[in-house]
């Protein structure tokens, strides 16, 4: 054969790992493995240490002031106590979706076969969201011409300020940890949730551009419409539980079923999977992640709703779109994973946060495989889906709990 | 004409008029079967002084029986042809490019207009005669741009 | 002013002063939506401005011409030899078949002999680049409908590799120059059939991987299954050809019914479809890779050990005798026929190419009409384009 001008040096991809290749990262995976254990162990050491050392300090520093001869006012106590929870729960939400976002990233790329960010940060580009977190602070915040301005500037906002609301009831592992404590409080996380639609539309309408109408009025539509299947889904849980507070239902799942099954209500029989998937597939489409992201379709509408927003402003839809999946994950874990509790009770030396964390990261792991496996659906398949298929399932479920329980009981 | 002149894998070369091509296109296209307006292109014989215009023609049963109609027409004043847009609709744009960069016109023609270049644009520039308008792409000195050197070839 | 009555011709649209005065003229529940020629899924510089009944289009006009280069005219200041580089320029995602069309014209006109192993060195490249055209059309079209993975997939490991492939073979990844008047410019590096060997079975293997994640995905088919259908004559009266043209159930394939090259030794089948939508123009394009695979297999076997590569041609002056001649064969968009008129100077007199992709476009602004925007990108991305080859 003759030789050609070109010698036989270019890359050659191959079809398959090699196995050197593959033994190399099984044996890293077991490497990291071990590393990781005195993690855990020292996360099971700490138990709930941490969350009692604030009340520790409380305690110590009464005592240091009643040795002093005066005594703290309780009101400082209370503000304590009000300001704390909260400015945990506006750390993680500031937090949450650095780390989101690059897991995402990470697992978008490992579905794509490819490597993802390797770069910043050294470790598989772990500080990769940082450092688009700066270049997104410092760019150009660019307002088109001819938009709303006061709608263009509140709608972000009015986006995100629900989404760090609703984080407010939620249990964080037990049901002490929940930053307030609502007797009512899955309604207040759904109601509230609802509220980000008006942002979403005032960015549809106030960027002046025909693509982010369409896509403000497919995200009112879409959300609002599913509302409803993903509220009725979780009226089996209620009826269930018997309350309405997160914490109530978090509890209300301890232990086992018949002493293998914890009594997750994931694990009832029928009710508990119909409810469990109605409340993952409209979750999906409330957060407007693929395959129900028509609302910012990117390929139809460039961007949607946000098609007009630079900068900061579009981080903070990005944001409360990470705020909602994480919401979604955490109400999921609470609702039917038992939020905090093991998956068996010889395992509860982890400590309710590092499961409740668990099973939430789980959670959006499914949402994330999902988003990077299936297209788009069109607009009023959508919402014949909703309507025809889900509500319809939806209270036919509450109807088989209704019956269940009636007989159970 | 007869069919039996068409054979199969040759390519047959008809000469037609004006008057006769509309004739001529619907019996190629209902009698004989060939369905497909394949090219429709022109060429500028300036020799000759006349352009020709080259319809193509194929069964699309038997996409090798291929029947090449040229029209002649003379290249003086605005060039009239009857378009074809209303027999197969792939001689809509055709048509539209043909006129864009001939300035041949298409009678009857739904939407005559230019397609690849813009409304305005000087001139038909696949003519033979076609002059360009120097434009700021040009190395003008025409319009007071400093002349580009060219670069050196080995 | 009712309804129907606005004449909406792209010209008047581009030529206007503003959207917001034509936004008058419209009624009060119409709006027009200017799609590119900024915008992620036009497949370039298209344009298309859509007239909606809040999502469902009732009007389309597509306007081209933003990637207009003259190549006809080029071709007029252009030796023969070259003007092949530029017709790699024109539909770049299949640049070999450009190559070919073109030297078969000139080749038509010069009743050259093509040695044999050239001849089945053009199959091989001109297989391999249909695949990897329809790879492409694959992964885009994916994206089109919202699922990004597959493009990953797709373009971004089984393309790479019929890339590395051409780049052993002739040194370029896109614009390869490499079938020339009279055969093929280099011959095949030592290894390489191996090579494309191999590649043809992981391909084969790959097929089944779309499918699962593509092809037979719920979803998918919901998105594509009975949207955008183009019937059998509507088809013909376009003059559409191709794998768009295959979809609608007419099984019409140059290289099958009027065989050029070595086409008529090989074993394949004509990938044929009846419903005309979008998925099944999806099929079509899948289908032939498969039957690509097959021509690849054959003529890999049956690659002539040692050979000329380039036949009989003068290597300068390269002037063919006064006449026309005109050339077609089956690209992977359609049919791609080079009509070239020469004078016997050196440069050709005329040369018209006709572009698949600016014929089969046409259809656009018919079949758009009584969809929603979200088809839109749907259909646009099944006829598969490449504004390269539809502006020239």
């Amino acid at each position: 054969m003759a030789k050609g001008p070109w010698a036989v040096t270019g890359p050659w991809v191959p079809s398959q790992t090699p196995a050197a290749l593959r033994r190399r990262y099984f044996m890293s995976f077991v490497v990291l493995g071990v590393l990781l254990l005195p993690i855990v162990g020292l996360v099971a050491y700490l138990g709930d240490r941490p969350w009692r050392l604030i009340e520790d300090v409380f305690a110590l520093s009464n005592k240091a002031a009643a040795l002093a001869g005066f005594q703290i006012p309780a009101w400082h106590l209370d503000v304590l106590a009000t300001v704390l929870p909260f400015v945990f729960v506006i750390v993680l939400m500031q937090v949450a979706p650095i780390f989101l976002v690059w897991w995402e990233m990470k697992i978008a790329a490992h579905i794509q076969i490819r490597m993802g960010p390797m770069w910043v940060g050294r470790f598989h580009g772990a500080l990769q969201t940082i450092a688009d977190g700066i270049k997104l602070l410092l760019k150009e915040d660019i307002v088109p011409r001819g938009a709303d301005r006061k709608l263009h500037f509140w709608a972000p906002v009015i986006v995100v300020a629900p989404a760090y609301v609703c984080f407010a009831p939620i249990p964080f592992g037990k049901t002490g940890f929940a930053p307030i404590h609502l007797d009512v409080g899955l309604l207040f996380v759904l109601g509230v949730s609802g509220l980000s639609v008006i942002g979403l539309l005032m960015a549809g309408w106030g960027s002046n551009s025909k693509y982010s109408v369409l896509g403000g009025l497919r995200a009112a539509a879409q959300m609002v419409s599913y509302e409803i299947p993903r509220v009725i889904a979780l009226v089996p849980v209620v009826m269930w539980a018997g309350t309405l507070s997160l914490g109530g239902i978090m509890d209300a799942q301890a232990g086992l079923w018949h002493g293998v099954l914890p009594r997750w209500f994931i694990f009832y029989p029928v009710v508990g999977q119909i409810a469990f998937i109605i409340y993952l597939i409209s979750s999906i489409a409330e957060t407007n992640r693929t395959p129900f992201d028509l609302a910012e379709a990117e390929s139809e509408l460039t961007s949607g709703f946000h098609t007009e927003y630079s900068g900061m402003k579009w981080a903070m839809f990005f944001m409360a779109e990470y705020a909602y999946m994480f919401l979604a994950c955490a109400l999921g874990a609470v609702l039917f994973l038992g939020g905090g509790a093991p998956i068996h009770p010889s395992l509860s030396f982890i400590p309710s946060y590092a499961w409740f964390f668990l099973k939430v990261f789980a959670l959006v792991f499914v949402f994330i495989w999902v988003r990077w496996t299936y297209p788009r659906m069109r607009v009023d398949r959508l919402m014949e889906f909703c309507w025809k298929f889900l509500l319809p399932w939806a209270l036919v479920n509450v109807a088989l709990a209704g019956f269940v329980f009636l007989m159970r009981s | 004409m007869d069919p039996k002149f068409v054979r199969a894998g040759d390519d047959l070369w008809l000469k037609t008029g004006i008057s006769d091509l509309h004739n001529l296109s619907e019996k190629l296209k209902n009698e004989l079967k060939f369905d497909l307006l394949n090219m429709l292109t022109a060429v500028d014989f300036i020799k000759e002084n006349k352009f020709e215009v080259v319809y193509q023609f194929v069964r699309s049963s038997a996409p090798a029986d291929a029947v090449f109609v040229k029209l002649e027409i003379p290249r003086e004043g605005e060039p009239n042809v009857p378009s074809l847009a209303g027999l197969f609709s792939s001689a809509d744009w055709q048509e539209r490019e043909t006129f864009d960069l001939f300035g041949i016109r298409f009678d009857g023609h739904p939407n005559p207009t230019r397609i690849l270049l813009w409304e305005g644009y000087p001139g038909w520039p696949l003519r033979k005669d076609y002059v360009h308008t120097p434009d700021r792409y040009d190395n003008g000195a025409e319009i007071g741009l400093p002349k580009a050197t060219p670069a050196a070839h080995p | 002013m009712p309804q129907g009555t606005v004449n909406l011709t792209a010209d008047k649209l581009a030529g206007g002063p503003s959207f917001e005065t034509k936004m008058e003229r419209l009624s009060e529940h119409e709006m027009l939506l200017n799609m590119g020629p900024q915008h992620p899924s036009t497949h370039g510089v298209l344009r298309v401005v859509l007239r909606l009944d809040g999502e469902v289009v009732t009007q389309a006009v597509p306007d081209l011409g933003y990637l207009h280069r003259g190549v006809e005219k080029l071709a007029e200041n252009r030796t023969y030899p070259q003007f092949i580089i530029l017709t790699d320029r024109d539909d770049y995602l299949c640049a070999m078949l450009n190559n070919w069309s073109y030297c078969m014209a000139v080749e038509k006109l010069m009743k050259v002999e093509i040695p044999e192993r050239a001849d089945t060195l053009r199959i091989i490249a001109g297989e391999l680049n249909r695949i990897a055209s329809h790879l492409l059309f694959i992964g885009t079209f994916g994206i089109d409908i919202g699922a990004f993975t597959p493009f990953l997939y797709a373009f971004g490991r089984e393309r790479e590799m019929i890339l590395d492939l051409f780049e052993q073979l002739c040194g370029a990844r896109i614009t390869y120059n490499y079938v020339r008047i009279g055969g093929v410019s280099n011959d095949v590096p030592e290894g390489w059939i191996e090579k494309a060997k191999k590649f043809v079975q992981h391909m084969k293997g790959c097929l089944k991987e779309y499918d699962n994640l593509l092809s037979y995905n719920p979803i998918f088919m919901d998105r594509t299954k009975g949207i955008g259908v183009l019937s059998k004559e509507k088809a013909i009266s376009y003059g559409i050809t191709g794998p768009n043209l295959r979809a609608s159930g007419v099984p019409l394939d140059l290289r099958k019914q009027a065989p050029y090259g070595l086409y008529s030794k090989f074993q394949f089948d004509v990938a044929v479809r009846q419903n005309g939508d979008c998925w099944d123009r999806y099929m079509v394009r899948r289908d032939e890779i498969e039957q690509s695979c097959r021509i690849l297999e054959q003529a890999l076997e049956t690659f002539p050990a040692a050979g000329e590569i380039l036949g009989k041609v003068p290597r300068a002056n390269l002037r063919p005798p006064a006449g026309e001649a005109y050339s077609q064969l089956e690209g992977a968009r359609g049919w791609l026929g080079v009509y070239l008129v020469s004078d016997g100077g050196l440069t050709p007199y005329r040369l018209h190419v006709r572009a698949p992709s600016f014929i089969n476009l046409a259809a656009l602004q018919e079949i758009l009409v009584g969809w929603k925007v979200a088809d839109v990108v749907a259909i646009l991305g099944s006829i598969d384009i490449v504004l390269g080859e539809v502006d020239r």
